[in-house]
């Protein structure tokens, strides 16, 4: 009998983390190696020698230190309606309709489940430093209710993530940090830069309207963002002063 | 007694549905069915690069950016010069929706199946390896997901391999 609220999950990025993950490959004209980054609306992630995939339901581990014959080693089952994941340090950050679940993965192929944050009606993303969790949580309306905001979690202690602050969005999707600027891709109204120096007094300081953004990759001093349209690259030398560089459309 | 106790909780159920009377919107998010034939759902290859359809999530690696085209393919679009990135390639992977990337080896999934491209040649790309059916079949006549809107299915138009999330224009299913 509750009321349903489609709520998505994206998993946000961290900049700074996935900047050690993608140092390997930072310059150069080609492919050169190491692993990749992926926007907060990721289902794959490879972490060192291991790829971890969520569906629906699961967890799937394939050791992968033989790139070119991945074998699949694991399978943990979650919960459900799993929507994204984001790896930090020996962590892994699971998000579902309903829950945040935080798992170990200090033995690869064993992830074990350290925490499970339930959020009222739904969890969405997360960008994790840390100690702050950020997470958007969007709402459709099919039985006319809707949920749309940023919340922001002190996660210094992960068993116990507690609320600081609520933010109200128009549809929250992907998010990204580069420093202490949060990039929150709020579909339909714009890219929303935050200021999150003071995590508890987080405030807005600019929102781009001109393109509609579902998700973003900080990296460096580039922003890459996935549009409804399209693709977008921004500079981002000054977090707080986006300068788009190019896009693609069609 | 029990009889009324049962009509109230009739009552309250009917009060607190959103099944009841539904109306169905003329624009909502929800999932329209991907149809195809059966013997193009495992081809992969790289082909000319591809305008949009439906634009999808992204990925960073060295100096190219991955887009899905969801359900479809993978968009690959050189951004070593952000200020000019430009598309380069389309690789064909029939019902995609994420990938990761090491160490020259993309690895994505082509419905059921974990598939492992090797792009350390973007003009001559080959699949590795081929990890089959290790993802859950998520087609069980109805989108994967509950209480939301679907495009009702069109036998006429081939196999359903898929189910591509997007904005619906007057759906006339939908899953409780």
């Amino acid at each position: 009998m509750r009321k349903i609220i489609l709520v998505a999950i994206t998993i946000g990025i961290i900049g700074m983390l996935a900047c050690s993950k993608d140092s390997a490959n930072t310059s150069g004209a080609g492919f050169d190696g190491g692993s990749g980054q992926g926007g907060s609306l990721a289902r794959f992630t490879v972490v060192n020698n291991h790829l971890y995939t969520i569906d629906d339901q699961n967890l799937s581990v394939f050791d992968v230190s033989a790139a070119d014959k991945p074998v699949f080693k694991n399978r943990v089952n979650i919960g459900f309606e799993i929507e994204a994941l984001f790896p930090y340090k020996d962590k892994l950050f699971i998000a579902s309709r309903n829950a945040m679940f935080i798992y170990n993965i200090s033995n690869p192929e064993q992830p074990i489940q350290e925490s499970r944050v339930q959020h009222f009606t739904g969890c969405d993303p997360v960008v994790v430093n840390d100690s702050i969790a950020f997470l958007t949580i969007h709402g459709g309306n099919a039985c006319g209710s809707s949920l749309n905001q940023l919340n922001i979690y002190d996660i210094r202690d992960v068993k116990n993530p507690q609320l600081m602050q609520t933010l109200p969005m128009t549809n929250p999707y992907g998010l990204g940090l580069k420093d202490s600027i949060l990039y929150v891709c709020d579909n339909g109204a714009g890219l929303r830069l935050l200021n999150v120096n003071n995590p508890v007094n987080t405030n807005e300081i600019d929102i781009l309207t001109e393109d509609n953004y579902l998700d973003v990759i900080p990296s460096g001093d580039l922003l890459i963002g996935m549009l409804t349209d399209g693709i977008a690259f921004l500079d981002i030398s000054d977090p707080a002063k986006p300068i788009k560089l190019s896009e693609i459309k069609n | 007694m029990n009889k009324y106790l049962l009509l109230a909780a009739l009552g309250v159920l009917l009060a607190s549905s959103c099944n009841f009377q539904r109306e169905y919107p003329t624009e909502v998010e929800g999932y329209a069915p991907i149809y195809m034939t059966e013997t193009d759902q495992f081809e992969i290859r790289a082909i000319e690069p591809q305008a949009y359809e439906n634009p999808g999530k992204i990925y960073k690696y060295g100096s190219y950016t991955f887009q899905m085209d969801q359900g479809k393919g993978i968009h690959v679009i050189n951004s070593g010069n952000p200020s000019q990135a430009v598309k380069i390639k389309f690789i064909k992977v029939p019902g995609v929706t994420d990938i990761s990337i090491k160490d020259n080896m993309l690895y994505t999934n082509n419905f059921r199946d974990l598939v492992s491209i090797d792009i350390s040649n973007i003009d001559n790309i080959s699949v590795s390896h081929r990890n089959k059916n290790v993802f859950p079949a998520t087609l069980d006549g109805a989108p994967p997901e509950t209480n939301i809107y679907f495009e009702c299915i069109d036998n006429s138009k081939g196999v359903v391999v898929g189910w591509e999330k997007k904005l619906l224009q007057n759906p006339k299913c939908f899953r409780q």
